[in-house]
């Protein structure tokens, strides 16, 4: 049986249907582990724990999606009230983004965080996680929001303040010669192009919002469902010769009904609450711990 | 050329040498990443950052000690921005509960970071995976811990004043959901060799035991004598690795004789670490890494 396991932050698991989703439905059986906002730490840990739990086979294919390096992720089992989140893992995108204000001050940036220690942590996990799937045999491909070398000053939608871009490090990170030794990780065969690179080419297919007192219109930086298809078919599917010519009926279905919610509506909570209803098989609930 | 890794936290290198420092004495070429005060998850990125740099072969062999869960680990490149600050990159200072850690870890911090459960989690993915890395390099390894990592530190019966859990823990009783962990990471195919810890504090005589000034009484170090690590390397470790236990070569011997000698003069921990760390041949104390 053809399995289907992905892995990401919120361009693999987000309000709508992400390439990940859209890929699921060619599975007998597919779990998508992304979670909107976490780092690459939890990323690596939630390869880990998926792969302790299922018997990964040569029969299987994993596509992992990194994301942004400012991230402290962090984990609980218990309810923690100061963040409404149902998801254990509580990261929610950048430490300096509007979300993490409160819980990222002074005190704790001057303890914890120093900016190049956060990149050697998400080069560890990326490492760590490559020889981990590396070792059981399955079809995988890796993949990152932006390019990763280039720390994402490489998007060209900031909205709403998430400042996922360096505060004080070099544009291109192999500048910084601490990090050359693990320049050799991206000659790996199995990296496809950044989904962020690959979709913001043509913003025309984003989906914009209103939000706000001041209805204020912004750009999604996500790839809307129609950009995430085409770097699906484009991209990820020939990386793993994989039939490209044509979308599943129940792709086009999901394109449609997309497309039909979306001309309603204007408000992107809206938009996430009441399209899962309306989308037959999609299921985004949280996997693992 | 034959070469040593070794991994771990101050079992592995502290201010006299451990059971690495003393293996280290068999290869051509040794490099002991270990960092005292340490968790599992510092360990496991020090794994990697050393693999990367360095092209592991079949030919290397490498050796990681874990520590306790309890442990927050984070890390700085201060010290090479700024001359004057000395210490490592890794910045952690064991439990997140130790008197050292009390104002980094206020109730703030718990309240908004800590779940017990969480920690033990990170522990068994960072253990999981580096086993995977590891094997993938083809080299020879194997593992160890500080104490029994299923008994989450309840086996830690030497009081130091470190606050790691003293009350008695089984993981898999307290944890079932961490069962499909159990039989993957404590797998047979897997050279674990048993924890250091426990193999030491059953001989509390062999122990070293210091008063320092100010002290009013002597007190335990719980970390292993270099006669302790001797006969834990020889008797536990080296047949694990398929290493000849026959003999202490004289490097080693030398080492032997001479902390005996330099314990036998000093009372105080700082003065018998300074004198080793100058006097002692070949024994390298060198930070290694980020």
């Amino acid at each position: 049986m053809a399995r289907l396991f992905t892995f990401g932050c919120s361009f693999t698991n987000y309000s709508w249907p992400t390439w990940a989703d859209f890929f699921g439905l060619e599975f007998d059986h597919f779990e998508n582990w992304g979670v909107p906002g976490i780092g690459n730490v939890a990323i690596a840990n939630r390869v880990s724990e998926c792969f302790i739990k299922n018997n990964i086979t040569e029969d299987d294919i994993v596509v992992i999606q990194w994301t942004g390096h400012l991230r402290n992720d962090y984990h609980l089992f218990r309810d923690n009230n100061s963040r409404d989140l149902s998801n254990n893992w509580k990261t929610m995108g950048s430490m300096f983004g509007y979300t993490n204000i409160n819980l990222y001050n002074k005190k704790w940036i001057d303890n914890f965080f120093d900016e190049e220690s956060y990149i050697m942590l998400s080069l560890n996990a990326i490492h760590l996680t490559m020889q981990l799937v590396k070792s059981t045999n399955c079809k995988w491909k890796m993949t990152s929001m932006g390019e990763f070398s280039k720390l994402g000053t490489d998007s060209p939608i900031n909205p709403l303040n998430y400042k996922e871009q360096p505060l004080s490090s070099d544009c291109n990170l192999w500048d910084n010669k601490k990090f050359l030794p693990y320049k050799k990780l991206w000659d790996d065969k199995n990296w496809i192009t950044p989904i962020g690179t690959y979709c913001w080419k043509d913003i025309d297919l984003f989906y914009t919002w209103i939000s706000g007192p001041k209805k204020l219109k912004w750009t999604d930086p996500h790839p809307s469902p129609e950009s995430g298809i085409d770097w699906l078919y484009n991209i990820l599917k020939p990386s793993l010769e994989l039939d490209n010519n044509k979308l599943t009926q129940q792709q086009l279905d999901w394109v449609g009904k997309c497309r039909e919610v979306k001309s309603n509506l204007s408000d992107l909570s809206d938009f996430g609450d009441i399209l899962p209803l309306e989308l037959k098989n999609y299921d985004n609930t949280y996997r693992g711990y | 050329m034959s070469r040593l890794f070794t991994f771990g936290c101050s079992f592995s290198k502290y201010t006299w040498p451990m059971w690495s420092d003393l293996l280290g004495l068999e290869f051509d070429h040794f490099e002991n990443w270990a960092v005292s005060g340490g968790g599992n998850v510092c360990i496991a990125n020090r794994v990697t950052e050393c693999i990367v740099k360095n092209n592991i072969t079949p030919e290397d062999t490498i050796v990681v000690q874990w520590s306790t869960h309890l442990r927050h680990d984070f890390h700085t490149f201060e010290y090479l921005r700024d001359s004057s600050n000395t210490e490592a990159g890794w910045k952690t200072k064991g439990s997140i509960f130790n008197y050292l850690n009390v104002k980094k870890y206020d109730k703030h911090w718990q309240k908004n970071f800590f779940d017990e459960q969480s920690y033990i989690m990170l522990t068994l993915n960072a253990i999981h995976s580096t086993q995977l890395a590891l094997d993938s390099t083809g080299c020879k390894w194997a593992m160890t811990s500080l104490a029994d990592i299923t008994k989450l530190g309840s086996d830690i019966n030497v009081d130091f004043g470190y606050d790691e859990p003293l009350k008695s823990k089984d993981l898999w009783n307290l944890y079932p959901e961490f069962l499909p962990y159990k039989d993957k990471i404590w797998n047979d195919k897997f050279s674990w060799v048993d924890p250091i810890g426990p193999f030491c504090w059953e001989r509390p005589d062999e122990m070293y035991w210091w008063l320092d000034a100010g002290d009013k009484e002597k007190w335990c170090d719980p970390h292993p004598s270099l006669n302790l690590s001797i006969d834990w390397l020889f008797n536990k470790l080296k047949p694990i690795l398929g290493l000849d236990n026959d003999k202490l070569n004289d490097n080693q011997k030398l080492w032997a004789k001479d902390c005996m000698q330099l314990k036998e003069e000093s009372t105080s921990i700082n003065d018998f670490s300074e004198v080793a760390s100058m006097t002692l041949k070949n024994y390298q104390t060198s930070y290694e890494g980020y």
